[in-house]
Parts: C-alpha cells; structure tokens; sequence
C-alpha cells in the first residue's frame, strides 16, 4: 500500500536518499534499519509529507503524495499513525487527554471521543493513568499514550521513529509486544530502528539502509550493517 | 460544527494562555480604536454645531416705522415664494416693543425711560431662515433689488457662513491630521499584533507539530489563532469604548456649557450600538489581518 519509487532526497550538497525504492503490503511489519544518517528519518518524513521528495515518486494505496493538497493533506495523515522517540506528547494535557487531542483534530465527535479513549488506553495498558500527566510517567508509558495517541485514529499504518531509542529493556520488549499485537490486528508496521536485539527478535522483514541506499531487503531478516 | 468549537476554544485559550504577550497588543489596539473614537466625537459635535448655526436666522430684515402692514405682507408672500427660503417670521413693532419689555423687566432704568418716549421706538422686523446657510447672499440680493424696497431699513445677516467654513476647515484639518495618526497607529497595531501572534504560534510549535503529525486540517491549526487576533480586537474595542466612555463624561460636564446643543455623553451611549460595533469591526478586522500575515509567514501547514 505504500511505495517507493526511485526515491532522492537531496539538501544542498548532501544526498540523504538515492535511488530508494521498496513496497509495503498491507498488515506487513517492515522493519528499516541503518546507522543514524543513513536515511532512516528521511523516509519518515517523506512518509508523513512533511518533505518533499528531489526525484521520484511516493504513492499510498495508488495515489501520488505529491498529487495531495491541503485537506488531502490531514486526511491522508490520520490514516498514518506515528510515534517518535521523544514521544512527543504534550506536557500541559494529561494522558487522556493527549489522546483526544489527536482525534479532536481530526474532527472527530466528543460521542467518539468518550468511547474511543478509554478503550484505547485499555489496550496500552493505561486505563488507570488517564489523569495523569506525561511528567508521572515512565519513559515506556509516555510511549504506551504515544502508541494509544496512534491508535486511536484507526490507521491503516503506523509509523514507529526509533520508538525504543529511549527505553530500557523492560519497556522496549513492552512496546515491541504492542506493536506485533497491532501488526496482528491488521495494521502495517513501519519500525525504523537501530537497535539490533529488536530487529533480531522479529524475525520480519528488514530493509537496510546505507548512505542513502537500500542495501538488503529480506523477508526475514537480520540486523547487518 | 464540532471543529468551530473547538477553533474557538484553542483560540480562547492561545489568547488567555499567553495573556501577558496579548497585554501589549491590547494597548496599542485600544490606543488606536481610541483615536478612532476621538474623530467620530468630532465629527459629530462639530456637525452638530454646524447644524445648529445653520439653523439660526440667517437674514434679519429692519422695517421702516411707518411701513403699512399690507406691503409688510407683500414682502413676506415674495420671500415665501423663493425655493431657498425656509421660513420668514414677522415680528411687529409692537411685538418688539414686548419682547424688549419681557427681557429687561428687572431692568428699572430702561423701563422708565422707555415711557419718557412719546411713541414705540422699535421696527417692525422679517427675520429669514435660508434653507441652507450658504443660500443668504442669494436672499440679500433679492432684498437689495426688490421693487418695493423703500420700505426695508436695513438688511443685516449673520455671518454665519464665514464661521461655519472656518469651523469646517479646521475640523477638516483636525480629522486630516487625526487619520493619518489613525493609520500610523494601525500599521503598529498590525506590527505588534503580528509579532504577538508570532511568539503564540512559537509557543505552541509542539501543539502545532503534534496537530500536524495527527493529520489535524490547515484551518484547524490556523483558525485559533484568527480567533487569538480577532479576541484581541473585541477586547480592544471594549476598552476603547469604556475609557472614551469616561472621557467624554468629564468632558461632556465642560462643554454642555461652552456649545448648548451638544451632548456628546448622550450621543456616546446613545449611538451604543454603532459605535462599539464600529470599534468591533475595526479592531477585529486589524487582529484577523496581522493573525494571517503571522499565520502565512510562521504557520506552514
């Protein structure tokens, strides 16, 4: 459903991607691995459109995501879940509420709201944190509401940036169990990481990236640089 | 309807949050809406003024004594018949006689020797209201060439058009300088409003970046703060109005002396309605210009 066509993505002199091209099928867990600048955080921001690709072309289920527009914009955006490293939560809002803030936005109804947050947080584990305030929490709850935050909107992908980069073991193995337990809902998994032990425990698919290049792409791969 | 509510409510709360940044914007915008305030008092009392002096009597017409009372009326019917006269009033010599009488009462001296005369000292007297002050000079030289004029004394005229342009060219020049300090105030009202908004997009740039991330639409993001900048010109022109309010109270104690006929307390409150959405308008649409050009320069959705 997502794809890649012979991706660059240059700044000035610099070529962060070159010549990238892969496929991402429905309900798959792709697992993009590389060392830090090897064009990891490119593709996720080619993903979310927040950039621009120099040459070639990024299609989501058939359509080019340079063909978007403004509304087309946000509404392909909710279909794509994100979390991040640094979580990215807001620390005004408690837990609950970080997480209706996302559906909010998206102009969802206060009726959904109320139904869909609490059955959300559930499925994190955090039902009994909703009032609590990103600052109470450990770094692997923080990436519980950021998940829940993803989930809520009901992507048809989510989209993880080194989403373990924070967190010790105990709470990398919980969010990696999260994310299988989505894949095996039926959404699509991309993890850019670089933490070898993850990519190993997979067992999945692994795209490697090196200066700007995919280097391997295995159906159940290994993390090798 | 759901998103409007909730454009309104994060605008609400960019404006309340970062209440201390929308204090100068406030200012300057209740500075300029006050300016503003102070042309539209203007106007009015000197339109007022004006329309009171055009409505004094513009040609006063002396009888000769012994003028017969039928040619009295003839003069009257001709300058009834012209199109720029609005009213004639005949005031008899005995009639002047009275009202002079009415008028010095108290006044002993004069009354006593009023009665040493043998016989009613006063003209009979045509006082002319123009239908416009500048019409006069039109009336005069009617007077001057009317057939039977052997009866007119004299003809006198206030000059009230000379007053009524040298009162027009200063108020002129007054709202002349008056707009262009208005408009010098505006474009600081859209400089400091600009950069207010500017430090509340920096200030929420998670907020934003967040709102991006989970694909919230552009006038979602950008609505609050069109709401911030709109919020900041209400409360601007309320402040503007309440303090014009007591302005022209003290004021309105001094001058209801100086120019009878101009209250400009009662055309303050009475003219609510107008003026506060006037104030509204404008400071509203100052706020929502300087939130887009914030909006298109900071905000790229």
């Amino acid at each position: 459903m997502l794809s890649f066509h012979s991706v660059s993505k240059i700044y000035g002199n610099y070529v962060a991607l070159d010549g990238v091209s892969f496929r991402v099928a429905e309900h798959e867990f792709v697992s993009i691995v590389g060392r830090s600048g090897a064009g990891k955080s490119t593709i996720v921001k080619l993903v979310l459109r927040e950039e621009e690709p120099t040459r070639g072309k990024i299609s989501f289920k058939g359509s080019d995501l340079m063909s978007l527009k403004g509304k087309n914009v946000a509404s392909y955006r909710r279909r794509i879940g994100t979390v991040f490293q640094d979580f990215r939560l807001l620390p005004s809002k408690n837990v609950y509420e970080n997480v209706a803030f996302a559906m909010e936005a998206g102009g969802r109804s206060e009726e959904e709201i109320v139904r869909d947050v609490p059955q959300v947080l559930e499925i994190v584990d955090l039902g009994k944190k909703a009032a609590n305030f990103p600052q109470e929490l450990s770094g692997g709850e923080k990436q519980r509401v950021s998940l829940a935050r993803a989930l809520v909107q009901r992507p048809e992908v989510i989209l993880a940036d080194e989403p373990t980069g924070n967190l010790d073991p105990i709470h990398t193995w919980e969010i990696m169990k999260l994310l299988l337990k989505i894949n095996e809902f039926g959404t699509a998994i991309v993890l850019a990481t670089h933490d070898k032990e993850v990519v190993d425990f997979l067992k999945r698919r692994v795209i490697t990236l090196e200066n700007g290049k995919v280097v391997r792409d295995e159906e159940k791969g290994i993390y090798r640089l | 309807m759901n998103n409007f509510r909730r454009i309104f409510k994060y605008g609400w709360l960019g404006f309340s949050r970062n209440i201390w940044i929308s204090t100068a914007t406030i200012s300057i915008m209740t500075l300029a809406l006050s300016v503003v305030s102070g042309l539209l008092l203007l106007h009015n009392i000197t339109g007022t003024f004006v329309r009171d002096l055009e409505q004094k009597i513009d040609v006063s017409v002396y009888l000769k004594q012994e003028t017969e009372e039928s040619k009295v009326k003839e003069l009257t019917a001709a300058l009834k018949s012209r199109a720029d006269v609005m009213e004639v009033e005949y005031v008899s010599r005995d009639q002047a006689l009275e009202i002079f009488k009415n008028r010095h009462k108290d006044n002993e001296l004069l009354i006593t020797s009023l009665k040493e005369l043998d016989q009613n000292p006063f003209q009979g007297s045509l006082n002319i209201k123009a239908q416009k002050a500048s019409q006069f000079e039109a009336i005069v030289s009617f007077l001057e060439g009317y057939a039977g004029k052997e009866i007119i004394e004299k003809v006198n005229y206030r000059e009230n058009e000379t007053v009524i342009k040298k009162l027009t060219a200063i108020t002129s020049s007054i709202q002349k300088i008056g707009l262009f300090f208005a408009a010098l105030l505006s474009l600081v009202v859209i400089l400091v409003t600009f950069n207010t908004i500017r430090l509340v997009i920096y200030n929420y740039r998670d907020e934003i970046s967040i709102m991006k991330l989970v694909g919230a639409g552009d006038w979602f993001i950008r609505g609050p703060f069109i709401v911030a900048g709109s919020l900041y010109g209400v409360f601007s022109a309320i402040l503007a109005w309440v303090a014009f309010f007591f302005i022209v109270w003290v004021i309105s104690q001094k001058t209801g002396a100086l120019f009878p006929g101009t209250d400009i307390l009662a055309y303050w409150s009475g003219n609510f309605f107008w003026t506060i959405f006037l104030l509204v308008s404008l400071g509203v649409g100052l706020g929502v210009l300087s939130s887009f050009i914030a909006i298109r320069r900071y905000l790229k959705v």
